[in-house]
């Protein structure tokens, strides 16, 4: 087991979800990637996530769904949130959940400055021996995150 | 050299004042961070700020002490006051005391554009404070992870 802040960005749109995948790898962020909201529940059954990028509209599990499963966690073990959206308003999100979203499309260094001064904020979670080595520190380039294997 | 607005957060949460100060960072913005409104109030004494974000779910309701304690204290400021609320949780709000209010979760390019436009047009005070330099000019990053180049 080891201790290590991971980040997971869910998000349908395959360009974008590789966009922030490599952002957030190349400023040595330890990412893993899920194309919609189930998925990322999978993802969460086996790692602990200090931070999600959560796009709202996405097939088999909306991030509004995704949300709600959130919600039913104690507030010490949820991850921050923040909606990816491109447009309309978050407003009627649940502020205890949400901690902010970016609007599409999005300043990059905003982005992962936000993300960097957020994590440096937080302890790293000790990771269980079910959580497999983050993408990130697998990929080499040449497939997209998620992609299907 | 014009200088830049200077801002100050009262924010009690470790996580979102770090995120708050990042994001108004980016601006051309003068940044002071508070945990606490006791921290800010002595901040206000020492400093004119052009703006001020706080967060009006500070433990012990220290927000509403801060403002009624700043209006006593700088009452000739024309500092703009933007508080932050969750709107679902009940709040007894003195609105001549606030100047405008953001509802969380905050949306990050609204929050960061209406806080420089805002701070940008409350005019520099006529005797300004002797104020030391902000804490966005004093600390250039927050722990930032080194850049990979694979």
């Amino acid at each position: 087991m080891a201790r290590e802040k991971r980040i997971l960005v869910v998000e349908d749109d395959d360009a974008i979800r590789t966009l922030m995948f490599t952002v957030l790898r190349r400023h040595g962020f330890k990412v893993d990637a899920s194309p919609n909201g189930a998925h990322a529940i999978d993802r969460f059954s086996r790692c602990v996530y200090s931070l999600v990028l959560l796009d709202l509209m996405m097939p088999v599990m909306t991030g509004y769904d995704f949300l709600a499963e959130l919600e039913k966690r104690e507030i010490a073990h949820r991850p921050l949130v923040f909606v990816l959206t491109a447009g309309g308003s978050t407003n009627s999100l649940p502020a205890d959940v949400v901690t902010g979203s970016f609007r599409k499309p999005f300043d990059l260094d905003l982005l992962v400055d936000t993300i960097s001064a957020c994590l440096s904020t937080l302890e790293e979670p000790l990771q269980p021996d079910s959580c497999p080595v983050a993408e990130s520190e697998r990929i080499n380039g040449r497939r997209r995150p998620e992609d299907p294997k | 050299m014009k200088e830049k607005p200077r801002v100050l957060i009262i924010e009690d949460h470790d996580v979102l004042r770090a995120m708050l100060f990042a994001i108004l960072r980016h601006q051309p913005l003068a940044v002071d961070t508070a945990e606490s409104g006791d921290v800010a109030l002595e901040k206000v004494e020492s400093c004119d700020y052009a703006l001020i974000l706080i967060d009006m779910n500070l433990a012990n309701d220290s927000a509403g002490t801060f403002l009624s304690r700043f209006r006593e204290l700088r009452p000739e400021a024309t500092t703009f006051i933007i508080a932050v609320r969750d709107p679902k949780r009940e709040l007894a709000l003195d609105w001549s005391l606030v100047s405008a209010v953001l509802n969380k979760p905050l949306e990050i390019d609204t929050l960061a554009t209406v806080v420089r436009e805002c701070a940008i047009v409350v005019p520099p005070p006529e005797d300004p404070l002797d104020c030391p330099p902000s804490e966005s000019e004093v600390r250039t990053s927050f722990d930032r992870t080194s850049p990979i180049t694979n």
